[in-house]
């Protein structure tokens, strides 16, 4: 039997009087890919903020790798082998593409050579290489999302939460990052993702977890989820009506 | 031009500057000193508020910790500044470390940052002004010793212009060491997003309090620097807020963040200033800050980032 890469209990977030996240509960194994899916607003990139510290929750226990994070910083939880992409990308300006990578790749002991030599590695891996000495402001937007996961990366975690790092590609991107996302698992990567790309998530997750104003509403393989009805009203609103 | 012409353009001018004050009279040399000395200062500061983008207001503070701990180790227990320079930069550092853990541990960034440093200078400037031990408002007179080097003490004006000179070059080389270390780029990074620092394993505040302790133990040996050339101290001179300024203008202009943009900026703006002073007299003793103001808006409409990235750019795109 796998092991269990991260687990969540009871977790809950307010925001005065809002709850951005209520008592969810979420497992995922090692080596899975679990996709976090939700109408805008329900909390998915809260419940990330959360689990890497970004975020205190007012209750409940966050482990990784069987030992409790939620009191930890980001970089602490980065330096316990989870890390995370922004919806929003953040390319750090000023900085070439690979000085970008290389400061993801410190997070492992090591010399800045080394660094250097980890970083083209996963340049190379995501196809960017050729972008290796352009600034990031000079990057075509079309790339960031490619730069956040690369980023990630270099800090070689073993649980990777990406959060909506498909939205705005066109076909042939997301093929592509799906693959690279399947490739990355299959080097023994936990993923949760958040995605809004629906025929993306579903192919690529092995469980979905469905969100609704910070609830957490089904839970399933894609087959089962898409096909409960709580999910279609969270969707589509209440079909019985009228 | 190459890599090469610019070692070479870089080797000649430091020679230049060898051999310069055999060639000058006293007040060029005099400038040169205040030059060098504030680039020093420029490339200190640049630490804190160019490589790891957090504008410290308060470097005054370091100056004055310097000026005043080598000179009443002096008076009080007649201990060579030069001793009393490091002891100050350690006092320096000491102090800053507190403080730089305190202030980012409460996430005081921009404008806050800057107003809590510049509040920390207020505070050490009002102390030395209210003690009597300190020398109170009048400030301190370094007594008239032997010309030597133990005392730091000199009739003429070239050792002190030798040292400005050796220490401007030093800081560069530390400033060039950071550069080139796995330092600058966690300082870059959490310039640039502190939030995707963190969420790649950069400890922010760790490295920005680093960055301040550093720039603050080397701001403060020029503070024993200014103390000796000058051989008076005051509150209001020393550590005020003009002196905070003045640290902080010349990287600004030159290039933040820079290797050589601090040094760029005093060159250009000491010997403005020093000029200005001059003409003007002392009748408005305030109109260098003006300049200092007009000087700022016009690198900030024309020239975004200071002049040395600004000819940087213009080379580049020939």
């Amino acid at each position: 039997m796998r092991g269990v890469a991260l687990s969540v209990e009871g977790m809950s977030k307010r925001f005065g009087g809002l709850k951005a996240v209520d008592s969810l509960n979420i497992t995922i194994d090692e080596g899975q890919i679990l996709g976090l899916i939700g109408p805008n607003g329900a909390g998915k990139t809260t419940t990330f903020n959360l689990i890497t510290g970004y975020y205190q929750p007012d209750q409940g226990i966050i482990n990784l790798f069987g030992k409790n994070i939620a009191d930890l910083k980001p970089h602490e939880i980065c330096k316990r082998g989870m890390t995370r992409t922004f919806q929003l990308a953040k390319p750090m300006y000023g900085m070439t593409i690979i000085e970008n990578v290389v400061v993801g790749a410190l997070n492992k002991k090591g010399s800045l050579k080394e660094a250097f030599a980890r970083s083209e590695e996963v340049l190379e891996f995501l196809g960017l290489i050729q972008f290796k000495d352009v600034l990031a402001d000079n990057l075509p937007i079309g790339y960031h999302k490619l730069l956040e996961l690369a980023k990630c990366l270099a800090t070689q975690p073993k649980m990777l939460l990406l959060d909506e790092v498909m939205s705005g590609l066109n076909h042939s991107e997301i093929d592509l990052i799906l693959e690279k996302i399947l490739a990355i698992r299959s080097q023994g990567v936990s993923i949760f993702l958040i995605e809004h790309v629906m025929e993306a998530v579903t192919t690529v997750s092995d469980k979905i977890v469905v969100l609704n104003y910070g609830e957490k509403i089904s839970e399933g393989t894609p087959d089962q989820v898409m096909n409960d009805p709580k999910v279609i009203e969270a969707y589509l609103g209440d079909l019985s009506v009228g | 031009m190459s890599e090469k012409h610019l070692k070479v353009a870089g080797v000649l001018a430091i020679l230049v500057f060898i051999a310069l004050p055999l060639f000058v009279n006293s007040y060029i040399v005099h400038i040169c000193i205040l030059i060098y000395s504030f680039g020093y200062l420029s490339c200190a500061w640049n630490i804190i508020g160019g490589f790891a983008g957090q504008l410290s207001l308060g470097h005054a503070l370091f100056f004055g910790i310097g000026a005043y701990t080598s000179t009443l180790m002096l008076i009080r227990l007649g201990i060579s500044p030069w001793i009393g320079m490091l002891i100050g930069g350690l006092i320096s550092a000491i102090i800053a470390l507190p403080i730089g853990i305190i202030v980012f541990r409460y996430k005081l960034r921009g404008v806050f940052f800057a107003i809590a440093t510049l509040c920390f200078a207020e505070i050490f400037r009002i102390l030395v002004s209210q003690i009597r031990f300190t020398g109170g408002s009048e400030g301190l007179l370094i007594p008239i010793m032997e010309s030597s080097w133990i005392n730091f003490q000199f009739e003429s004006k070239l050792p002190y212009y030798y040292i400005a000179y050796i220490m401007m070059l030093l800081m560069l080389l530390v400033c060039y060491a950071i550069k080139k270390a796995k330092l600058n780029y966690y300082l870059f990074s959490v310039k640039a997003d502190e939030d995707a620092a963190s969420a790649i394993g950069v400890d922010a505040n760790k490295y920005k309090t680093i960055a301040y302790v550093v720039s603050a133990f080397f701001t403060s040996f020029n503070g024993t620097f200014f103390a000796q050339y000058y051989m008076f101290i005051e509150p209001e001179t020393t550590c005020a807020i003009p002196t905070s300024i003045d640290i902080l203008m010349r990287p600004i202009i030159g290039g933040l963040g820079t290797l050589f943009g601090p040094i760029l900026g005093s060159f250009i703006m000491t010997p403005l200033s020093e000029v200005i002073r001059k003409v003007v007299g002392s009748g408005m003793s305030g109109v260098h800050l003006l300049v200092y103001g007009v000087f700022l808006i016009v690198i900030c409409i024309w020239m975004p980032g200071g002049i040395l990235p600004y000819i940087a750019r213009s080379i580049k795109s020939k």
